[in-house]
């Protein structure tokens, strides 16, 4: 009677077990819940962001997904120093979302993180948004405009601890959509004061260093005279005898055609040839980078004279003057051959990377958009010329290729789809290396190439048109 | 006797069904392989070589087409253009730069908007100072911009004002007065340029 008993407990035991094995079978059973399925990269573009007080600068914020993963959301806080602003009653307009990836901009809000000023921004890529159009891989997320309010220099940064990305997982019956954060890299900013401070220039008869706010007599300058910076100090030199300026081979980014002179030689100011030297920088290159050799990155320097004398100088080999850092700085110190020109100078200089670049005046840090040069105070002894500073306003990087396979002078979609592709194979070489395509000169080929690349065709872009 | 024997079958037919549920379990939570999409982009570079030896007849793959909502306007009255692109082949692109001439004296443009298949643009831009539409799009991802044959793409819609009486024109530049303002197509994997035709657009403005 017992042994029927149990035999029939076990009996309903087994049947009991049966019908849930059943029903567990019908079930997707998933033992990963909370872990990520993929991960990404966070970072800040440009690397170095510079701007004058009273205008707009723009950080664009990046992901790089790994495996193609899909993005469906974005709640990141993104921390800034002093001297950029984001208005406290409406953070919303000045967060300007990649809409092409993420449609609803949800929430921008302004908070502090350990005393420091941050904003939120969440966004979604929307409801409407099948997984097949959701986008992987290198995703501009949304661009943050700072208005700079004051000088200073900070750090704009991603808090990589509180960034919380959704995504897509294709795993069927998957329920893992979060995509880790595994890096989040920021950008340093340089604000300076409004575009005249801190330039030499006339006040009255007085050749000072000008400030904003600066009161001077409405008198004309002497006649004959300049006021200009020779090493550091605001000094008067005698004007150069100015010629017609050529109108119309001004280079706008064009190399000056030939190397002759294109127009009247003035006469009464051409002495022993010329030295000219200067500090440089290239774009997205840091000090530290391993693959940004001098040897492998020869310049072509050309000078002009406000006479429209005009001198190329090919292969000219820098010298590195740093091997830690943010920027890469390189020097040169070179003779012009068959230039006497000491005064009213503009400096043109290229790489095999890219753009030719117009420097006018010493500290330069933005475009330099006016006729002619305002460089003097060069000597013909090697150890007496200034040393002008071009760092501020780097070499834009992303003329590698061309109709011919060779540069052309032009930052567009045939550089862009080189970079790219070389960007997918993702190849790195040995410390010394060279890649015409790595950008930013680390060795290895990488997203932030084409991301540097994308930039400075907006830069350019911008000053063109 | 009878109820034993069912017991005695029973066990063993459950623990069979058991080990099959186990079975079954398992394999159900593999599940799909992720598609690994650096695989497809290397398998869509072959696709796009192949294409493009197909293409090499002499023919244009892409015709850019300018069409305005009216052939006639009156001065002060608003207008739209449209500038869109159709293929005769499949192809993937990299990248789609468009450059349209136009005479800043003569209209007014605004209202400069882009195809939903097309990423932001990387620039974009009215310039009065070159008379130029300028529209950049990179396509990051790393197969390219897929269109079919016959797929139209509209690149760029603008309203314009007419300003004077005359007739104008809106045409696509290819540079022959600046460089950097060469209107590019440049297939993905390939990274070549991509032939193109287009029209010339005439607007009519009238008192």
């Amino acid at each position: 009677m017992k042994n029927k008993s149990l035999n029939i407990v076990f009996g309903t035991l087994m049947v009991v077990a049966l019908i849930a094995g059943v029903v567990l079978v019908g079930q997707n059973q998933n033992t990963q819940r909370g872990a990520y399925f993929s991960g990404t990269k966070m970072f800040i573009m440009p690397e170095e962001i510079t701007g004058t007080v009273g205008t707009n600068v723009v950080a664009q914020l990046f992901l790089d997904t790994e495996k193609a993963a899909k993005v469906s959301a974005v709640d990141v806080v993104v921390c800034y120093g002093d001297g950029l602003e984001i208005n406290a009653t409406n953070p919303e307009s000045q967060v300007i979302l990649n809409t092409e990836a993420l449609k609803d901009l949800v929430d921008v809000s302004l908070e502090t993180v350990n005393g420091k000023r941050c904003v939120r921004i969440i966004a979604l890529a929307g409801a409407t948004m099948k997984p097949a159009s959701l986008k992987s891989g290198l995703i501009r997320v949304a661009n943050i405009r700072f208005k700079a309010t004051k000088a200073a220099t900070g750090v704009v940064s991603v808090l990589p601890g509180r960034a919380k990305i959704g995504g897509y997982n294709p795993a069927a019956g998957a329920t893992d959509n979060s995509i880790k954060v595994s890096s989040a890299a920021g950008a340093k900013y340089t604000i300076t004061g409004g575009a005249t401070a801190g330039s030499c220039g006339w006040c009255g008869l007085e050749c000072v260093r000008k400030t904003p706010n600066m009161q001077c007599t409405a008198i004309a300058p002497p006649e004959g005279k300049v006021c200009v910076e020779v090493n550091n100090q605001c000094v008067i030199r005698d004007s150069a005898p100015t010629g017609t300026e050529p109108t119309g081979t001004e280079p706008t980014g064009t190399e000056p055609t030939g190397s002759e002179p294109t127009g009247t030689e003035p006469t009464g100011v051409l002495g022993d040839d010329s030295y000219l030297g200067f500090k440089m920088a290239f774009y997205g290159v840091r000090g530290d980078a391993l693959c940004a050799d001098p040897e492998k990155l020869p310049l072509t320097v050309t000078v002009r004279s406000n006479g429209g004398v005009v001198k190329t100088y090919n292969n000219i080999v820098s010298t590195k003057v740093n091997s830690s850092g943010d920027v890469g700085m390189y020097q040169v110190k070179m003779r012009l051959d068959g230039f006497g020109y000491r005064d009213g100078v503009a400096v043109f200089i290229k790489s095999p990377k890219s753009l030719q670049v117009k420097y006018g005046v010493n500290n330069q840090s933005a475009y330099y958009g006016m006729a002619g040069g305002e460089l003097s105070g060069l000597t013909s002894d090697e150890t007496s010329t200034p040393m002008f500073d071009f760092t501020k306003y780097p070499l834009l990087s992303g003329d590698v290729t061309g109709p011919n396979q060779v540069q052309d002078g032009v930052i567009d979609g045939l550089d862009f789809s080189y970079i790219k592709t070389e960007s997918i194979k993702r190849t790195e070489v040995a410390s010394g290396g060279y890649m015409s395509a790595d950008m930013n000169g680390n060795c290895k080929m990488e997203s932030q190439d084409v991301a540097n690349m994308m930039l400075s065709l907006s830069v350019k872009q911008g000053q063109l048109y | 006797m009878n109820k034993n024997n069912l017991l005695k079958y029973l066990v063993p037919v459950v623990a069979v069904i058991v080990l099959a549920e186990s079975v079954v379990l398992i394999s159900q939570l593999k599940g799909k392989p992720l598609n690994q999409s650096k695989q497809e982009g290397e398998n869509q570079v072959g696709e796009v070589v192949d294409n493009l030896e197909e293409t090499r007849s002499g023919d244009e793959v892409y015709q850019i087409e300018l069409t305005a909502d009216a052939t006639e306007y009156k001065v002060g009255q608003v207008g739209k253009v449209e500038v869109k692109m159709l293929g005769k082949i499949d192809k993937s692109l990299d990248s789609i730069n468009v450059y349209v001439k136009y005479d800043p004296n003569m209209f007014e443009v605004n209202e400069l908007k882009f195809d939903d298949r097309l990423p932001a643009p990387v620039f974009s831009k009215v310039s009065t100072l070159r008379g130029l539409l300028v529209a950049n799009f990179l396509i990051s991802d790393p197969k390219g911009l897929e269109l079919s044959a016959n797929d139209q793409l509209t690149l760029m819609t603008f309203n314009m004002k007419a300003v004077k009486t005359g007739n104008y024109d809106f045409e696509i530049s290819t540079g022959k007065e600046m460089k950097e303002s060469a209107t590019m197509i440049v297939e993905n994997g390939s990274g070549k340029p991509v032939s193109f035709s287009s029209n010339k657009l005439t607007v009519k403005v009238i008192e």
